[in-house]
């Protein structure tokens, strides 16, 4: 991705000092990927912009506490991700946020699983996979591969330490590969016998 | 290195580790170990190649509309809250003479002063545009104050004139 002809930094400089066109760049900047992030995290486009809209205007109002030493995006997200975890604890008060809902088999896949046919990994595939893990373990995922940030950042834009992040993407990545093979077995058993 | 211990180390290498000796050797003889990093890796870069979604073609226009109320707020003058600060500051002053019984008629002005004050406020706050809800409470809340002290002082202040001729 190449880099903005305005710097991140400089266009909340701008919204500091009175320009709201400063704020209004930055969220034609980030509104996708803090949109994405939600719809994902959440699982319903509603949710996702009402969330969205509250994300952009506490970061409004709190602009003045933003290091500008610090990358915006993380900032932003790290905003989304207090917003994103009350809606879904005030949403269903029994929500788990990191126990698996959908419990593997622990057999699944332990039979020879390279005997199973290679589902086609698609993005719709993905969109599935991702949504059936549970809201803590997806989110690390989310951000780690869909934002693209480090081990460290994803830390830090959680609050959690890095232990706690690597604990999370292998407890994801072991859900996703399981319940993908899975989903591989109910497909072969599914598909007609020559 | 059994199965469960490769697992880790390769989710580990996967974030930036470096994969050791022990686990090269653990994946050389395990097909099931070998076959979770491909997969794993796989899975990663199926997640990094999701397409960023978009929200409602309205929804940055909302945000800015939020946002210009929220300046609009902002910008509302302090001077309704300072006075009520001050009437209910001066109903306090005017009850606290009426108590030492020693200066009536000061208090007595002490309150239709602070009276005045009240209603400024008040209205103030009624023409002016939705102030923050803190400070609205907060100016509610001195108002009632300074509403109830000076609506009972004249009444008190006559009562006592009443006794002190009688």
């Amino acid at each position: 991705m190449s880099e903005p002809l305005v710097a991140d930094a400089d266009l909340v400089r701008r919204c500091l000092s009175g320009d709201d066109g400063g704020f209004a760049a930055l969220l034609e900047r980030h509104q996708d990927r803090v949109y994405s992030f939600l719809r994902r995290l959440t699982g319903d486009a509603r949710d996702a912009e009402d969330l969205s809209q509250v994300v952009f205007l506490k970061a409004f109002r709190s602009l003045e506490t933003f290091d500008l030493a610090r990358p915006f995006h993380s900032w932003v997200l790290a905003i989304a991700h207090h917003a994103a975890l009350d809606h879904l604890r005030a949403r269903r008060t029994d929500l788990s946020l990191d126990h698996d809902e959908h419990p593997i088999d622990p057999a699944d896949g332990a039979d020879g699983p390279e005997r199973l046919a290679e589902a086609a990994l698609d993005g719709a595939l993905v969109e599935r996979l991702i949504a059936a893990l549970p809201p803590l373990y997806r989110e690390a995922l989310l951000l780690r591969h869909g934002e693209g940030l480090s081990v460290e950042e994803v830390a830090a834009t959680l609050g959690i330490p890095e232990g706690t992040v690597k604990i999370r993407l292998f407890r994801a990545r072991e859900l996703m590969r399981r319940k993908w093979e899975a989903f591989e077995k109910d497909e072969t058993r599914e598909a007609p016998r020559p | 290195m059994d199965c469960e211990n490769a697992r880790r180390r390769i989710s580990e290498t996967l974030d930036g580790g470096r994969p050791d000796a022990a686990l090269v050797g653990h994946l050389s003889g395990c097909a099931a170990c070998s076959r979770t990093l491909t997969r794993t890796r796989s899975l990663n870069a199926a997640l990094a190649s999701l397409p960023q979604l978009r929200p409602s073609a309205a929804f940055s226009t909302g945000v800015l509309a939020s946002l210009k109320r929220a300046r609009a707020a902002e910008s509302i003058p302090a001077w309704p809250l300072a006075a009520a600060w001050a009437a209910s500051s001066l109903a306090l002053a005017a009850g606290a003479m009426r108590v030492s019984l020693s200066i009536p008629r000061l208090a007595g002005a002490v309150a239709e002063g602070a009276a005045l004050l009240e209603l400024a406020g008040r209205l103030a706050l009624r023409v002016l545009p939705a102030p923050r809800a803190g400070a609205e409470l907060s100016a509610a809340a001195l108002i009632a104050v300074a509403l109830f002290l000076t609506i009972s002082l004249p009444h008190a202040h006559k009562t006592r004139l009443i006794g002190a001729k009688s």
